[in-house]
């Protein structure tokens, strides 16, 4: 169902794209500083259309340690180092995060396997999923 | 939904009456566009957005064809024991009460009962003053959707039950949707049949409203409608999305009637939303 008003046309226009843009800023504009054994992600949530979707966002991670040594961040569920830094304690990586599931980083020492911080990137959706069960005809 | 001040609104809410893009079945445009699975439960909803739409095409009202709205819409879907009441979708009907008697991997068919908005009266412009009001036609029929892959086919025929048209609209539509990183893409392409009475009711001129008024009197004949979109959606948030599209049809046919202030062969337009999920 449809209303319409003319009349407003700019004023609604004009609020239609401040809305988009707060939007779109927001995720943008969250967790520029980084403490010892920490790590920042942003933004740390990645919404996709449709549960099992896969999510496409492009992420930046900050850490930092307070000791210099060799560090990797690395995707817990796959191992995956992201990025590897030598001789550091703070470091920063910008990467396109796709997953269809939330992700946990954790920076490590290099060539050891206890996560001195985690993050969780979190994949949400608008419109959740649930499978209907088998079914045949009802009604003849 | 047309409020009472209808002559102010612009061609794209005037066409809606009976023959506006997809009307006639398209209740797989909100499938596509959620990019929902054939294998989902039916969804209970409620959204409300901001809309913005540019078209050029007939017109009942616009001397030109050319119109622009930007209007708040809302619609809804509630689903009980595999019957279902949907609200304000896009079909030509507002209020649609359905069951769904199959359904399998690929295959969906469901029996509805909607009422049309009313069309044409005095109240649409001072030029219709002698036009019997044409009141709404409620109509009962059945759909079948088959779902291959990314694709939805639907066919759907329907017949005026209360005997005001008795008229029988009958279409066929493919659809296909796409994910491009999180911009969702999808594309809509119909034809849609009115038979001669259905047209004769909404958009016919008896010899007596002829008589009554400026205009000729018509027979309605049966039409052919092409519809086409392509459309994009993007998920701001978990409540909020962004949608766009771009439609693009058949007009001639049924614009022959006297009553198009404004004929034009093909209809193009442009609209986009952002939309609030409950």
């Amino acid at each position: 169902m449809k209303l319409t008003y003319q009349k407003y046309l700019p004023i609604l226009s004009f609020s239609l794209c401040v809305t988009v843009c707060l939007f779109t800023g927001s995720t943008h504009a969250q967790g520029n500083n980084v403490k010892d054994s920490e790590l920042v992600g942003i933004p740390l949530r990645c919404v996709a259309l449709r549960q099992g979707q896969v999510c496409y966002q492009e992420v930046i991670i900050k850490w930092h340690q307070a000791e210099m040594g060799n560090y990797c961040l690395v995707e817990l569920s796959s191992l995956n180092n992201i990025k590897c830094w030598s001789q550091v304690n703070t470091g920063e990586v910008n990467f396109d995060f796709q997953s269809d599931t939330s992700l946990t980083y954790g920076i490590r020492k290099k060539d050891e396997q206890i996560n001195l911080s985690t993050i969780t990137i979190t994949v949400s959706w608008v419109f959740q999923s649930s499978k209907r069960p088998k079914a045949s005809w009802k009604l003849f | 939904m047309q409020s009472s001040h209808i002559k102010k609104l612009s061609l794209v809410a005037m066409l809606s009456v009976a023959f506006s893009p997809f009307t006639h079945s398209a209740d797989i445009a909100r499938e596509l566009r959620s990019n929902a699975d054939n294998n989902s439960v039916p969804e209970n909803f409620f959204e409300i957005g901001v809309n913005a739409e540019l078209e050029v095409g007939s017109s009942f009202t616009d001397d030109d064809g050319k119109g622009s709205d930007l209007g708040i819409s809302f619609s809804g879907s509630y689903n009980w024991n595999d019957f279902f009441i949907d609200v304000g979708m896009e079909t030509s009907e507002p209020l649609v009460i359905g069951y769904n008697a199959y359904k399998s991997d690929n295959w969906s068919f469901d029996l509805i009962l909607g009422v049309t908005e009313g069309g044409l009266s005095k109240d649409t412009d001072d030029r219709f003053i002698g036009i019997i009001k044409r009141q709404s036609s409620t109509m009962l029929g059945g759909r079948l959707t088959g779902y291959f892959g990314k694709n939805i086919l639907q066919v759907s025929i329907k017949h005026d039950v209360r005997g005001r048209s008795k008229g029988t609209v009958a279409s066929a539509l493919l659809g296909r949707n796409w994910q491009v990183n999180d911009w969702n893409f999808q594309s809509l392409a119909g034809l849609t049949v009115a038979d001669a009475k259905f047209n004769d009711y909404y958009l016919g001129v008896s010899n007596e409203e002829s008589n009554q008024t400026n205009f000729a009197a018509y027979d309605g004949k049966v039409s052919v409608h092409f519809n086409s979109s392509v459309g994009v959606t993007y998920p701001i948030s978990e409540s909020w999305e962004f949608r766009a599209a771009a439609h693009v049809g058949s007009d001639f046919g049924y614009n022959d009637s006297p009553l198009f202030s404004e004929k034009r062969d093909f209809y193009t337009g442009i609209s986009s939303s952002i939309t609030y999920e409950f």
